[in-house]
């Protein structure tokens, strides 16, 4: 156990390494120079020269040889590239806040809009999938179906736009858009964006675990269970639910790091100050070291859940085996 | 087998329990307050510190918490100049290049956090504090955005610079003298310029010259930007970035900007400042709710009609019925700025091709377009200077404004001989990607097409949009320019060659030898009947050359309901906010008589 | 989507003289038959076909005219509308052309949406090729020669799926939009118009999934008889690969297009939302988007016609591609 953790450690680096790698191709490389941004509408170049300092911006971009003739040999990891492996994350250019406590203020704000909609959401999904495929063939089902696939097919922000209109500024039942800080009034601006993001979301899930269930009960066991003459709802809801799980857990575990990273739509829609809103504005604004960091920490962390998942696979079922 | 069951139902349990929880306290709003005066701010605020501060969303901020030397009469137009934290206008030696200037006694900064000074009350204002908060904007380890306004103007600043340059962060030591900033006692400072500059009383009233307090400078470090301690009407009580900011009456602030601190307004005085005594802001980035939240009364004023909702707003050139009907009116400003399409005359195919930019500025349907995007409110321009600043003359026509198509047809024909064939398509790029933007784009490819050039819009946000303009990667492009003080030397500056190395300013790469000694002579002139001369005599030159279409003088719709008071809109010079006054009856009465229910 | 049924019969061919067992061939054209003669699927696939031809048919001169055409009544300006006013009070519809309601510069809002689909076609075709291309070599080799050709394209799709898709397919058209422009290069650079930003961030991104699952299906066939066996007669590897491996995989190929369709549709709303990639030509997203603003107006015609345009072709591909999975995939056979 100790040894397959290790292990599974271990593989994270290259891949932590290859997303610091692609990320600074990305926003060192290709995007423009960040100082011409932030320089104001009046660019002399003595201005330029201290604004790349003190971004950081005006050492080589992978080799500092210049440093290194000068101070020894070391001193040639001196360069951005190296910086930003050893996440020495310079402050948000924008705000010159540190990226941690900025990361910090904001995915609390898009965990309480993402962790209920994404449980509200689960909930309901399975809840459905199950009861249409203990009904499967019955109009209900058909119906069930077609409005799954029908909900996947619009696309999110005609529903996010429309919903703000109809519910926020025609009915006037939800707030337009906005936040505010307590527990109380955050329900209240958050109510609306979770009630959209489960529409959203419903479509997906509900087709995806109706088949999940009905692969499971074309199974041998269930019929075996029925033919002992196991209630159909005790069927259901011990024998191929518990088998249903391990999807379930696959997907909320996979989905728990993107809960953080919160949806960028609809945030920014919503005015919602959590971190998809954070990396609308930092994508906008070439605020790269907020950029890098909300992409690295949002892939290690999908790295670990994926570890987690294989824990709690052999949790859920104890036939699987961690090699 | 049971475990299962249970974990399932008591899960579906929790479900209802949160959708339950979420539909009863969906009606719990935060309570408004009745007192604040609330203002939505549309950009996220990059910073509050004067020194840095180069954005429209800051310097309004700013401006209602620090102070500068000198501001601008509110209300009063033309724009009339005031001693605020300096005690009389400036003493001018006859070469022009001495400036020596008293300041006002007793007045303390103040500090809303409580952390820097334990009561609050910080130091008196005193010259250091001013050769302190000049000497920041020319620290090379903050780069400030606006030292470009310092570089080359005052005495011994490139070495104050060059001493920055080399020393670490926390290691300058900013009682280095340096001898454009004399400290010549307490309340004098007198300052010693490169060349006389007749335009410099407007810099020491424009925010990079407001005066911070050095304690607190060093007390927070790189977070001052966030913690404000100034001597304006106002301090900042609450930040919480990309949400919400409220100002709150500074309680040690004189009471009115043009007296000494000593002698300051009783607190019970009717006419003290600021007579709004909370503002609230929150923080929108998308119009839409901005807009609902205006109409529905949350807000009390905002500064313009967003430019995406301005076709709602606008009807016949009126405001629209249903506006007026909440009670909310409109007050029609005409800015100092002026909207124009840039030419890159660097640019081969333009460049040299004098006939055909005239014939692109004569085929440009002004009218039309102030009617189709701003439903006929604002003002088509005749050349490049706003009819807000004093040698615009309406009386002089400019050829190549009107619509013209004839002309401009026959304009091109020596466009093409120019060109030696047909002219081939043109990049049009549009600053921003948003809607209003797009539709421009479009406008202004069919506007072209009418005299067959072929313009192909290209849409790319501001700071990509920077990028290429300044690399010069551009034919066409969308820009404009806001007047930072009312003198045309602000608009003229773009045109001038030397200033085409700075991007961004003479982003036309626009020379012309004629043009520079015009400038050069003026630039160091006061105001007076020549110079005027001066000035009209490049806006002819600039219409003629035509390195851009002159599209339209920018016109600012302020929308207030009518319980908000006394509001008059500044160009330059901040501290606006200290002036309104609010009806507190009136806005009760308004809600009451349910206007903003539907 | 018509491409589908030649391409099936080019595997059938590859299949026979390779030495794939004859189920192969009856699995293409037993999916077929399924497609053919359910009648749902079948709307669906001539649905996909309508929203094809129109596509193509926008490439001709003819839309670029009609989505410039103002409607020309009088109006002192154009407002955008859905009725004529009569000067007696009473509304009437506008012409045929304009049923669907006119833009802001009095354009037709129905040319417009059919236009829409020419991005839409650019898009997909473009960037499934392109993901589809790089997912299937990457995968197919990778799953074939094993060792650290396997372990580096593993590393490299395992990095690539670490970060959430849309925020790299954001960041990817950030960097590389205006780096890429409409007017410049090779005239078929032109032909994609502004598009080029989108088709680039989605293909360089999106071949992930294919890669990871052309892998492990290749993993399996490797070992199976019918590849020993060419092995044996000495057949090169990439004669192994291109005539008996990858036709037994097209299956995964065509699934897998069928629902990146769906997305990259999706997808470019999203990106027309944060103003990424957007050219000066219409497309759905951006119908969408402006509704932000155009809804405060209360015109809501334009908005709902792209999401009807966007909604029907996502809907036929949706059902499409789980008949397509259903007919090629036959573990799944029998559950629906």
């Amino acid at each position: 156990m100790a040894a397959y953790l290790a292990r599974k450690l271990l593989l994270m680096i290259p891949t932590i390494l290859g997303i610091v790698v692609l990320t600074f191709i990305l926003f060192r490389v290709v995007a423009p120079d960040p100082a011409m941004v932030l320089a104001g509408k009046m660019k002399s170049p003595n201005q330029l020269e201290a604004l790349r300092a003190r971004l950081g911006t005006d050492r080589p971009r992978w080799l500092n040889f210049a440093a290194a003739r000068e101070h020894g040999f070391w001193h040639v990891f001196d360069s951005q590239f190296f910086n930003v492996l050893a996440f020495r994350f310079r402050p948000s250019y924008r705000t010159n806040e540190s990226v941690w406590e900025l990361m910090a203020r904001k995915a609390p704000v898009s965990l309480a809009i993402q962790l209920p909609a994404f449980f509200i959401e689960l909930g309901l999904q399975l809840a459905i999938a199950l009861y249409t495929a203990s009904r499967r063939g019955k109009p209900v089902d058909y119906v069930v179906t077609f409005l799954s696939v029908l909900g996947m097919s619009v696309p999110a922000l005609s529903i996010y736009i429309g919903a703000q209109y109809l519910f926020g500024g025609y009915l006037r039942w939800f707030p337009i858009a906005g936040w505010s800080p307590g527990f109380f009034y955050a329900i209240h601006f958050a109510a609306l964006p979770i009630l959209v993001s489960v529409i959203v979301g419903l479509g997906w899930g509900t087709r995806f675990y109706r088949t999940t269930t009905l692969e499971e009960i074309g199974n041998d066991y269930v019929r075996t269970a029925r033919a002992k003459g196991v209630a159909g709802s005790d069927v259901m809801l011990t024998h191929v639910f518990r088998n249903v799980l391990i999807p379930v857990v696959t997907n909320t575990v996979v989905a728990l790091p993107f809960l953080i990273t919160g949806a960028l739509l609809l945030e920014r829609l919503f005015q919602i100050p959590g971190m998809g809103g954070l990396l609308v504005d930092a994508i906008h604004t070439q605020d790269e070291p907020v950029v890098m960091a909300v992409v690295y920490v949002t892939a290690v962390a999908y790295c670990l859940m994926l570890v987690l998942t294989d824990l709690l696979y052999s949790w859920v079922d104890p036939r699987v085996a961690l090699k | 087998m049971r475990k299962a069951k249970w974990i399932f139902v008591g899960y579906l349990a929790l479900v209802v329990l949160i959708v339950a929880g979420i539909a009863i306290s969906f009606s719990a709003a935060p309570p408004r307050n009745p007192q604040a005066l609330t203002l939505p701010i549309l950009d996220s605020i990059r910073t509050l510190d004067p020194a840095e501060v180069n954005d429209d969303i800051g310097h309004p901020l700013v401006g209602s918490l620090y102070e500068g030397l000198y501001n601008y009469k509110y209300g009063v137009k033309p724009y009339t100049m005031f001693p605020d934290l300096a005690s009389q206008m400036p003493q001018i030696s006859p070469d022009g290049l001495v400036w020596t200037i008293k300041l006002r006694k007793g007045i303390h900064f103040y500090d809303p956090t409580k952390k820097v000074f334990s009561d609050g009350i910080g130091p008196e204002v005193k010259a250091a504090d001013v050769a302190y908060s000049f000497k920041r904007v020319g620290d090379f380890n903050l780069a400030s955005p606006n030292y470009s306004w310092f570089d080359g103007l005052f005495v011994g600043l490139d070495k104050w610079w060059e001493y920055t340059k080399n020393t670490p962060k926390n290691k300058v030591d900013f009682d280095r003298p340096v001898e454009g900033f004399e400290v010549v006692d307490d309340y004098t400072i007198r300052f010693h310029l490169m060349r006389p500059d007749p335009q410099f009383i407007f810099l020491l009233a424009h925010d990079p010259t407001m005066i911070v307090c050095r304690r607190a400078v060093e007390y927070w470090g790189d977070s001052f930007r966030q913690h404000p301690v100034g001597t304006g009407a106002y301090a900042l009580v609450q930040n919480l970035p990309d949400q919400r900011m409220v100002f709150e009456e500074n309680p040690i602030y004189r009471g009115k900007s043009d007296i000494d601190g000593t002698t300051p307004l009783a607190k019970d005085d009717p006419s003290r400042e600021p007579h709004i005594k909370r503002v609230e802001y929150q923080y929108f980035a998308e119009t839409l709710p901005v807009w609902w939240l205006l109409k529905q009364g949350y807000f009390d004023l905002i500064a313009d009609i967003p430019k995406d909702a301005f076709r709602q707003a606008i009807k016949n050139g009126e405001l629209a019925p249903e506006l007026t009907k909440l009670g909310l009116r409109r007050i029609p400003v005409t800015e100092t700025a002026t909207d124009y399409i840039s030419f890159n005359m660097a640019d081969p195919v333009l460049g040299k091709n004098k006939p055909l930019r005239q014939a692109m500025s004569m085929a440009f349907d002004r009218t039309k377009y102030v009617n189709d995007f701003w439903m006929g409110v604002g003002q088509p321009a005749t050349s490049v200077i706003p009819p807000t600043l004093p040698t615009y003359d309406a009386s002089e026509k400019n050829p190549y404004t009107g619509l013209n198509l004839l002309a401009a047809q026959a304009l091109m024909e020596q466009a093409k001989r120019i060109q030696g064939g047909p002219i081939p398509p043109l990049k049009l790029l549009m600053r921003g990607a948003d809607t209003t933007s797009r539709q421009m784009g479009e406008f202004m490819a069919t506007q072209m097409a009418r005299i067959g050039v072929t313009l192909e819009p290209e849409y790319r946000d501001w700071a990509r949009w920077q990028e290429m303009t300044d690399n010069r990667q551009t034919q066409v492009f969308d820009s404009g320019w806001v007047a930072d003080y009312p003198d045309e030397q602000d608009f003229y500056q773009l045109f001038y060659s030397k200033n085409i190395p700075n991007a961004g300013v003479n982003s036309f790469v626009y020379s012309n030898p004629a043009f520079d000694a015009l400038y050069e002579k003026a630039m160091v002139m006061q105001d007076s009947p020549e110079r005027r001369e001066l000035y009209k005599q490049m806006n002819r030159m600039l219409n003629e050359d035509c390195p851009g279409i002159w599209v339209y003088y920018r016109m600012q719709n302020v929308l207030v309901y009518d319980w908000v008071q006394e509001y008059s809109w500044m160009d330059y010079g901040y501290a606006w906010r200290q002036h309104l006054t609010l009806d507190q009856a009136m806005r009760t009465k308004a809600f009451a008589s349910g206007v903003f229910r539907h | 989507m018509t491409a589908m049924a030649p391409d099936l019969s080019g595997a059938n061919a590859y299949e026979r003289d390779a030495l794939a067992p004859e189920a192969a061939r009856s699995l293409a054209s037993d999916a077929w038959q399924r497609i053919v003669h359910s009648k749902l699927s079948m709307l669906c696939l001539i649905i996909v076909v309508i929203y094809f031809l129109v596509g193509l048919a926008s490439l001709l001169p003819v839309f670029g005219r009609k989505i410039n055409e103002p409607l020309n009544d009088g109006a002192p300006y154009q407002e955008p509308r859905l009725f004529e006013q009569r000067a007696d009070g009473s509304k009437h519809l506008l012409s045929p052309a304009h049923w669907l309601g006119t833009e802001f510069q009095g354009r037709s809002v129905f040319w417009r949406v059919l236009y829409g689909s020419r991005i839409a076609l650019l898009i997909t075709v473009c960037a499934s090729a392109m993901s589809l291309g790089i997912g299937t070599v990457l995968g197919v080799i990778s799953g074939y020669f094993g060792g650290w050709v396997d372990d580096l394209i593993t590393w490299l799709y395992s990095t690539i799926s670490s970060v959430p898709w849309l925020l790299l397919v954001i960041a990817m058209a950030y960097a590389i939009q205006g780096r890429t422009t409409a007017g410049e290069g090779h005239p078929w650079l032109r032909l994609l118009g502004g598009t080029f930003t989108v088709i680039l961030s989605l293909g360089l991104t999106d071949w992930v999934s294919l890669c990871r699952l052309m892998r492990g299906e290749v993993l399996k066939l490797r070992d199976r008889d019918f590849v020993s066996a060419a092995r044996a007669m000495g057949l090169g590897h990439w004669r192994i690969l291109f005539r008996h491996i990858l036709p037994n995989t097209t299956h995964l190929i065509i699934i897998t297009f069928s629902l990146g369709a769906v997305s990259y549709v999706q997808v470019e709303v999203v990106l027309a939302f944060l103003g990424l990639g957007i050219t000066d030509k219409p497309s759905w997203g951006k119908m969408i988007d402006d509704a932000k603003l155009e809804l405060l107006r209360g015109v809501w015609w334009q908005v709902t016609a792209a999401t009807v345009a966007i909604f029907v072709l996502c809907l036929a591909l949706n059902i499409l591609g789980d008949a397509l999975r259903d007919a090629l995939d036959p573990k799944l056979r029998g559950v629906d």
